[in-house]
């Protein structure tokens, strides 16, 4: 059963498609990216998911059916701008969102107090919200999100304002949330985290979805006949290939249809006036798929 | 979904009741008028003259009521108690008074408007204190002044050893009236001048206190789902409950601090201006049905409901406290409208006027409690009036859910009519 289930939902506001026939799901035990420029209907697809929003048309399934008030207890929702009583108590506000989610208060208190402790913050619980960091407040914000333990974690720019140690905390909080079966929809901009931490990913533009896959379906989808090749010596006239670009000292050397990237290399190798220092099938970031993409480009 | 109503509500009421501001409105607000209405008291008090009658209004006012004859009274002395007016009584005074000598002339006097009112006191008012009246008139001010004045009469005439003596009147209790009418308190017109001054009290007190009430808990609400707006706080709230849960908590929770802030200042009221005692001793006077009295406390809690429903609606769509308080003061308008045609409503409580007002949602709660006390209101207009307030607060509470729901979506228009109407297209 899919944690999540969408299936060509759309979406207008005063007669503009905000959201045009999205459809994709969400298995559990799976780290789900969304990507998209801004405007792309990346939020207001999250909002439709979360029940704030209702859908003009199409079906949208969670945890095998429609979202009632008892599944909203097994969903955690961060939004991409916090959602914090600045005039609360760390622990207070953590308690009584909580208790939204149908926690006891008191197993909410526990709960706040261990998260605190963890993630280095018990010396705050008792510090009013406002006078707290920005990186802190993202990562109180987080607790609420996954203290009544949810089966769908839905997070929108997680990593803002946290540092590298706290961003290596809560990526290995999104782990074990994937480890334990549970699913995560990460929203963000920050490609590097994306490609490092999820399995698929599906990405926005305009209202639509222009791409939907694994990472590794999508790179190839992008990928353009090519190797990278760094090192001293001549590129050119080598077998197989279609034409030579250089850039910053690194060569892509373009590959003639039916040419393999192991056949260039056994050529380069029995160059004796040649020396190879890297040699990289080319594949692109997920940062140049997104420009490309935005630009109106759709892959292979 | 309850416990996530009741969670809301207690949110609220912990965290508002925890702020200082809170308990600097609820002390600073009485402080201020106690001082405001001492400096202004004392200025006053120099400049007034004329006819002062202990406990009543405004004493220009009554001397000005004295010499037009409007507070002339006429009396039949069935008891034998009065033996003419007592010389201790100034002309002025004794003036007012005409003596009938049966019922017959004094009504017949009544009728002629010589008099605007006509009290009967039986043969036996000493066992039972109660004297009945008769008036063609309404004037709920007046009719108590016309009282004060017989009961001035009656008490000179039982104690002729003490005179007229005002002080001594506040210390006799057994010297009150009990002001019936012809039939007896439970007939119709029983009752008829103290029933028109309960029902007005009683009508501008749940007014007002609806009014305090609404503009209190609202403001708090309006901070509330401001503060919420701003900290994006709104958009995990519905992530975690229906909208609906989530006004229904806040009303709850905010009406309760609103009751408890205005219970507080009437307290306070009543202690620093000693009008408790005068208050309680007039409804205890006058046998308001037990059936006014749950009207009354349904229409309360059904007006606040609506108006707390349609202020949580401003707070959806504005972004700052300035920006809802032209919304806030026009949705609060017909809370008054009942006060500015109290007349019409006390003298025809069964016109057609009056029984629309009882039946429009935003005006019944306040005309259908004055109804209720002043005269038999058709039990159909009840139920009517009852069930359109009921439904209203339906209405108002699924529209302004939908509103929340939009809320997230608003970030940043200006509150308006237009853009509220706009949230609820895009909520659809």
């Amino acid at each position: 059963m899919a944690m999540l289930n969408i299936v060509d939902v759309k979406k207008s506001f005063a007669g503009t498609e905000a959201v045009r026939g999205v459809s994709f799901n969400v298995e559990p035990g799976e780290l789900f990216g969304v990507l998209g420029p801004n405007g792309a209907g990346k939020t207001t697809t999250i909002r439709m998911i979360l029940d704030i929003l209702r859908p003009d048309s199409g079906s949208i399934e969670v945890l095998g059916g429609a979202m009632d008030e008892a599944k909203k207890n097994r969903i955690g929702y961060l939004p991409e701008e916090r959602g914090l009583y600045r005039n609360l108590k760390v622990l207070d506000c953590m308690v009584y969102l909580a208790t939204l989610k149908g926690l006891e208060r008191n197993e909410a208190r526990k709960r706040a107090s261990d998260y605190l402790e963890r993630v280095e913050l018990g010396h705050v619980a008792q510090k009013k919200v406002s006078e707290l960091s920005k990186g802190m407040q993202q990562k109180v914000q987080f607790g609420t999100t996954i203290l009544h333990e949810p089966d769908i974690v839905i997070i929108d720019e997680p990593f803002e304002a946290l540092d590298p140690v706290n961003t290596r905390m809560v990526k290995d909080l999104l782990f074990d949330i994937r480890r334990e079966g549970r699913a995560v929809l990460m929203c963000t901009h920050q490609m590097h985290l994306i490609e490092e931490m999820c399995d698929r990913i599906v990405m926005f533009n305009r209202g639509e979805i222009v791409l939907n896959g694994t990472l590794r379906d999508v790179r190839r989808r992008f990928a353009p006949n090519a190797v990278w090749v760094e090192g001293h010596g001549s590129f050119d006239n080598l077998p197989g290939i279609e034409s030579v670009q250089t850039e910053n000292g690194q060569v892509q050397l373009n590959l003639q249809a039916g040419t393999s990237p192991q056949s260039v290399f056994q050529a380069l190798a029995s160059r004796s006036d040649t020396t190879v220092d890297r040699f990289e099938v080319a594949i692109p970031s997920l940062d140049d798929i997104f420009v490309r993409v935005v630009n109106g480009e759709r892959g292979q | 979904m309850a416990n996530k109503t009741f969670s809301v509500a207690q949110n609220e009421f912990i965290k508002h009741i925890r702020k200082p501001t809170f308990w600097l409105a609820v002390f600073g607000v009485p402080l201020m008028i106690t001082i405001i209405s001492f400096v202004g008291q004392s200025g006053n008090n120099s400049n007034r003259d004329g006819f002062a009658v202990p406990g009543l209004g405004d004493p220009t006012k009554i001397n000005e009521d004295i010499l037009a004859g409007k507070l002339k009274i006429g009396f039949v002395d069935q008891s034998a108690i009065i033996n003419g007016i007592p010389s201790s009584f100034d002309p002025q005074t004794a003036a007012l008074y005409v003596q009938y000598p049966d019922l017959d002339q004094g009504l017949a006097a009544l009728e002629k408007a010589e008099i605007p009112a006509l009290y009967v006191i039986p043969n036996d008012y000493v066992a039972t204190g109660k004297v009945q009246r008769y008036s063609n008139q309404v004037n709920p001010f007046g009719d108590s002044i016309q009282s004060s004045l017989l009961e001035l009469l009656l008490s000179s005439s039982l104690y002729p050893d003490t005179g007229s003596s005002y002080a001594f009147l506040t210390q006799q209790p057994t010297a009150q009236l009990k002001v019936e009418g012809p039939d007896g308190p439970t007939s119709n017109v029983a009752n008829e001048g103290e029933r028109m001054q309960s029902a007005f009290m009683l009508g501008m007190g749940l007014a007002l206190l609806l009014y305090i009430s609404i503009f209190s808990s609202a403001n708090l609400l309006l901070q509330s789902l401001i503060e919420e707006k701003e900290n994006r706080v709104m958009e995990v709230m519905l992530s975690s409950l229906r909208p609906r849960s989530l006004l229904q908590g806040k009303i709850l929770g905010l009406g309760l601090l609103g009751l408890i802030q205005v219970g507080i200042w009437i307290t306070i009221g009543a202690v620093v201006t000693g009008q408790g005692a005068a208050l309680s001793s007039m409804l205890a006077n006058v046998e308001i049905p037990l059936g006014a009295w749950v009207l009354a406390l349904i229409s309360f809690l059904l007006g606040y409901a609506m108006y707390a429903s349609l202020m949580a609606g401003i707070g959806a769509v504005a972004n700052t406290m300035r920006e809802s308080s032209q919304l806030t003061m026009i949705v609060g308008l017909p809370i008054i409208v009942p006060l500015v045609f109290l007349s019409v409503i006390i003298e025809q409580p069964n016109g057609g006027f009056t029984a629309a007002l009882s039946m429009f949602p935003l005006t019944a709660p306040v005309v259908l409690t004055i109804r209720s006390v002043l005269t038999s209101v058709p039990f159909w207009q009840i139920a009517v009036s009852v069930a359109l307030m009921a439904l209203t607060v339906i209405g108002l509470q699924f529209v302004t859910a939908r509103m929340f729901r939009a809320s997230t979506l608003l970030r940043g228009s200006k509150a308006s009519f237009g853009a509220m109407w706009q949230a609820l297209r895009q909520s659809e």
